[in-house]
């Protein structure tokens, strides 16, 4: 079994940003190594020179790390107690907009995405919806654009949506359809998403209004502190007044030096309202 | 930085052994203990209510990059896994189960072995899979101490004896009254 250190790491992050541009030196470490670590003895490569080797030559490699390091794992649905209390509470005020502009940064995995082009379906909202998915990595933009989803993942938003809706009879499936043996999400709801590659850590978006939805839950678990503060101001610049910033439940923005500058909007939930 | 870091993961028929271990430790304990507790991915609330009944020292479910600090005892949150950092922090993670776990016995043990090496104590208790072997061996790897909860004593002992079988020679084999003994000694 390979095992990385942590100089291993910085040395291996500080390569791979000066050859390839793919910045990973502000990511939270000890998840950075095991990643790492898995993928050198699933590609059965010894060490992070030849890892740094063969990804110089093999794009298709790229690919490959950068789906494996962004972490496409979390579910639709996921927390169906805040999607609840979002169907509840938020959609009543995204309601009252004539246009509602939402920004989803940093995708890597489908899941929030797709789980809020449902609640905007069902709701009625999505004609007057201009959804903005960002990524700096085209490969996570292009398997999101696709809509392809896999069994397993499927079962999975299947049981957080019978638990969303209270109701065991209720079935996400009709939001899927199988193509060439392949499950694939209603590119109907996706063609209301305009995907968008920047990494909005050192960029700022151009000529776009500001957004009344910035929906980021627990991307920013894999950065270190000053990274999130990076992305954080960022997307406080780009949010609207009133508008929501949504985390994670066990994600804490506490540190941030505009936090006072934010209002929480319920006890339990990581929901944020940019003051006036 | 604390001059131990106490990890205990446990799984089916572990909940009522956690219980006698925070029954038993004073509220003052040197040490920060961390839980990594097989447990329902969709209830948030409630366990950390229902450990602190019984426990002296204050029990807390970690946010993300928190400091880690002695005298508290840190619960793994539901669907998250919890890495504990070079830096004296915690880390959460929402990556793909681990023995269908999440959050994962090895994930937690594997990365304070790394992180914090000879100052860890890992503590496998009862549990039905295998969750929790591989992340002793690396406490052991790096100079970690490494107990099991003898699988005699355990209501489900499948996840003691996998643990033995992978580290082979692990520290102690103690029963819950051992490992109580153990801790209250090692509180300094």
């Amino acid at each position: 079994m390979v095992r990385i250190t942590t100089y291993d790491l910085k040395t291996f992050t500080t390569h791979l940003k000066e050859t390839l541009g793919i910045d990973l030196t502000e990511y939270a470490q000890s998840i950075m190594r095991r990643r790492l670590e898995v993928f050198l003895n699933k590609w059965n490569v010894s060490d992070i020179e030849s890892l740094l080797m063969k990804l110089k030559d093999s794009p298709g490699l790229q690919n490959k790390f950068i789906e494996h390091i962004s972490v496409d794992t979390t579910e639709m649905f996921r927390d169906p107690g805040f999607w609840r209390f979002f169907n509840k509470s938020i959609i009543k005020q995204l309601d009252k907009l004539r246009k509602i502009n939402i920004l989803v940064p940093f995708i890597t995995s489908d899941d929030e995405l797709y789980t809020l082009l449902v609640m905007l379906y069902e709701n009625d909202l999505l004609d007057r919806s201009k959804i903005i998915a960002t990524s700096p990595y085209e490969i996570n933009l292009l398997k999101t654009a696709s809509g392809l989803y896999t069994k397993k993942k499927l079962e999975i938003a299947k049981e957080n949506y019978k638990r969303y809706k209270q109701n065991d009879q209720a079935d996400i499936s009709s939001y899927f359809q199988i193509i060439n043996s392949e499950i694939q999400f209603s590119t109907k709801l996706i063609n209301h998403t305009k995907f968008l590659k920047t990494d909005l850590i050192t960029n700022y978006l151009e000529e776009i209004d500001p957004f009344n939805l910035i929906l980021f839950r627990n991307r920013m678990i894999y950065f270190n502190l000053n990274l999130q503060n990076k992305m954080l101001e960022i997307l406080y610049y780009h949010l609207a007044k009133n508008g929501y910033l949504i985390i994670g439940y066990k994600e804490n923005i506490s540190n941030f030096v505009l936090y006072d500058k934010l209002n929480k909007v319920d006890k339990n939930e990581k929901i944020y309202i940019k003051k006036r | 930085m604390a001059s131990k870091y106490i990890i205990i993961g446990g799984s089916a028929g572990s909940f009522q052994t956690v219980l006698q271990i925070l029954n038993n430790i004073p509220k003052d304990y040197k040490h920060p203990i961390m839980l990594c507790l097989h447990r329902l991915k969709h209830v948030r609330g409630g366990f950390v209510e229902a450990l602190s009944i019984k426990s002296k020292i204050k029990v807390i479910e970690p946010e993300d990059k928190i400091l880690i600090t002695s005298s508290k005892v840190y619960l793994a949150p539901a669907n998250y896994h919890m890495y504990l950092e070079v830096s004296n922090t915690i880390a959460l993670s929402t990556e793909e189960p681990v023995n269908h776990s999440r959050p994962s016995i090895d994930i937690t043990f594997a990365s304070a072995a790394y992180a914090f090496q000879g100052k860890v104590v890992g503590i496998l208790l009862s549990g039905a899979n295998k969750d929790g072997a591989a992340g002793l061996k690396e406490i052991k790897h790096y100079g970690g101490t490494v107990i099991i909860q003898d699988p005699k004593e355990a209501s489900v002992p499948v996840m003691p004896n996998a643990a033995i079988q992978e580290v082979g020679n692990p520290d102690y084999i103690y029963t819950i009254e051992q490992i109580i003994d153990y801790l209250n000694s090692i509180n300094f």
